[in-house]
């Protein structure tokens, strides 16, 4: 959303395609940060703007069902809302997002009395209904589990904004609800990173209880007739705890979307091994992607908080405006050229081509026909299967023909 | 460790996926084998089955191919090509006295760092068992 407003502010025209019926992905679940600031307001704001700007043009509920086509010239096919359209455009930006992992453990979806932080916060926010099992009964004893789905076999990743979510949400209840007599955080390792630290001295300032686990001895939830019991290895004291407690919160990491895949082949990009956008070069190309033309914000690259992800959503916005306000590019020096001399119009490269740029051309010479291929600079992106097909040399890719090659490969003999 | 052989690979690797898996192993300060004389290439697809040959008979010990995992080439399909050219040079390696495990094609992903530094590996003791190449003067 941050990137389509910046480009529409800028003059462009934007499609921007929802996969849900509103906007505002998982901003719409987080209602308060931890300096007191409240997204939905923000959030309001942005969907009115993005309503009122007639350079946008919103598809909501809608799927992509084909993109083709490179920098400055892509086609996509989208269908929302029963009918499909084609829309002709210059740049793409993949701002999918991720999700929140679905807990298969601690009892998550067995026991009401289970929930994730994101089921927390929409408690706290509205009030009065965050409190434990039916007829809100107040939770005297609150256990958070942290890095529930993240840091394990399946997901090696971190998912980055829990600590400050789970210390956010800690500190929320210790202001709403005196009758939260003991809150404990069963934590692995706490990265409040930047000027969150100090949220994090603060909870424990005000009696937040943080308990250490590792990976191989996890915490127990189990469930008697009365009340919910967690069982962690204290480090300190090397002897296992029984909390008894009334709600267990879980820290759900945060996991990619499987449609990622689809949408990768469709834009031919790469995902990394965990299922996120892999970008150009963490360093030295960031938001772009090794494709021209296509650019990268927000959950879809990876965890981040909200911060960051507007802040990537600028700097993909930023990118790809220096596409679009160019009216012409330049053509890919490193293409296919025929050698006239060489080529017998033996055609073995019309039918390798994957873009169909070569076509056969025949013309009469000095009283013969002569055959030789021709090549559609516009279309060509230079793979080079041609050059390998081609057994007489006729067709070479500037920057990657044969010569230079084969003297690539004798410098690298020589040195040896 | 100094007697031992250390043979000289010609790795060709593609603009997309293998060179940057292979950046990626180097960013992430991956060790591997010193044997390898990387050609970045734009595709698989482009690497001239002449090429792969001429390397071999001019005195490499072994030639990588390497081109992105089938379905996610840049170009489409290059990377098939590649594959198909790739089982059509095995056969033709002996004619030429070479043992057909001194060329090996791997598919290695742009994410895929720590597999690049693997393949590099294993395939540096496959040609390390089969030794110096016989063109070698």
């Amino acid at each position: 959303m941050t990137a389509a407003l910046t480009l529409a502010r800028q003059g462009s025209v934007v499609y921007l395609v929802e996969k849900e019926n509103e906007l505002g992905g998982n901003l719409r679940h987080i209602h308060y940060l931890l300096n007191g600031e409240r997204p939905q307001e923000e959030l309001a704001r942005l969907r009115d703007e993005i309503q009122q700007n007639s350079r946008i043009h919103l598809f909501a509920g809608a799927v992509i069902e084909n993109i083709e086509g490179s920098i400055g010239n892509f086609k996509t096919r989208i269908s929302a809302r029963g009918g499909t359209t084609e829309v002709e455009h210059g740049v793409v930006i993949v701002a999918t997002g991720a999700k929140q992992y679905q807990p298969k453990e601690y009892l998550y979806g067995q026991d009401d009395d289970v929930i994730t932080q994101r089921d927390l916060e929409g408690r706290l926010a509205c009030g009065d209904g965050f409190l434990a099992g039916e007829g809100n009964r107040p939770a005297k004893t609150i256990v958070m589990i942290r890095c529930v789905g993240s840091r394990d076999a399946d997901h090696p990743y971190c998912s980055r904004v829990c600590c400050a979510d789970a210390i956010k949400n800690a500190l929320r209840i210790k202001t709403l609800s005196p009758e939260t007599n003991v809150l404990y955080v069963l934590y692995r390792d706490i990265r409040t990173y930047g000027f969150k630290e100090s949220y994090y001295t603060k909870a424990r300032q005000q009696g937040v209880v943080f308990v250490r686990y590792d990976e191989d001895r996890k915490p127990e939830v189990s469930r008697n007739s009365h009340a919910l019991k967690v069982t962690v290895l204290d480090q300190t004291l090397g002897m296992p705890m029984l909390i008894p407690a009334d709600l267990v919160v879980l820290s759900a990491g945060i996991h990619p979307h499987e449609e990622n895949r689809t949408l990768a082949q469709f834009l031919k990009v790469p995902l990394n091994s965990e299922g996120f956008f892999l970008e150009a070069h963490m360093k030295l190309r960031p938001v772009d992607f090794m494709t021209d033309g296509v650019f990268l914000c927000g959950l879809a690259h990876s965890p981040k908080s909200i911060e960051e992800s507007i802040l990537q959503a600028q700097a993909a916005s930023a990118r790809a405006a220096a596409v679009l306000v160019q009216d012409s590019l330049e053509l890919e020096a490193n293409i296919s050229h025929v050698v006239d001399e060489s080529c017998d119009g033996c055609a073995y490269c019309v039918d390798t081509c994957p873009f169909k740029s070569i076509a056969l051309v025949e013309y009469m010479y000095l009283g013969s026909i002569k055959k030789v291929v021709e090549t559609n600079e516009s279309t060509c992106k230079g793979c080079g299967c041609c050059q390998a097909t081609c057994p007489k040399n006729g067709i070479l890719v500037r920057g990657f023909t044969l010569d230079q090659i084969r003297a690539q490969i004798e410098a690298a003999l020589e040195v040896a | 460790m100094e007697d031992s052989f250390q043979p000289l690979i010609i790795a060709f690797c593609c603009n997309w996926c293998s060179y940057a898996g292979a950046d990626l192993a180097g960013v992430s300060r991956i060790q591997y084998p010193p044997s390898i004389r990387m050609i970045r290439v734009m595709c698989s697809g482009m690497v001239h089955p002449n090429l792969v040959i001429e390397a071999l008979t001019k005195g490499a010990d072994g030639v990588l191919m390497c081109g992105c995992h089938p379905g996610d080439c840049h170009y489409q399909d290059g990377n098939r090509k590649a594959e198909k050219r790739a089982d059509a040079l095995r056969l033709m390696l002996a004619d030429f006295g070479l043992e057909e495990e001194r060329f090996h094609r791997e598919w290695v992903s742009a994410a895929e760092g720590p597999r690049f530094a693997q393949v590099v590996g294993s395939f540096t003791e496959q040609v390390q068992k089969l030794g110096p190449s016989p063109y070698k003067t």
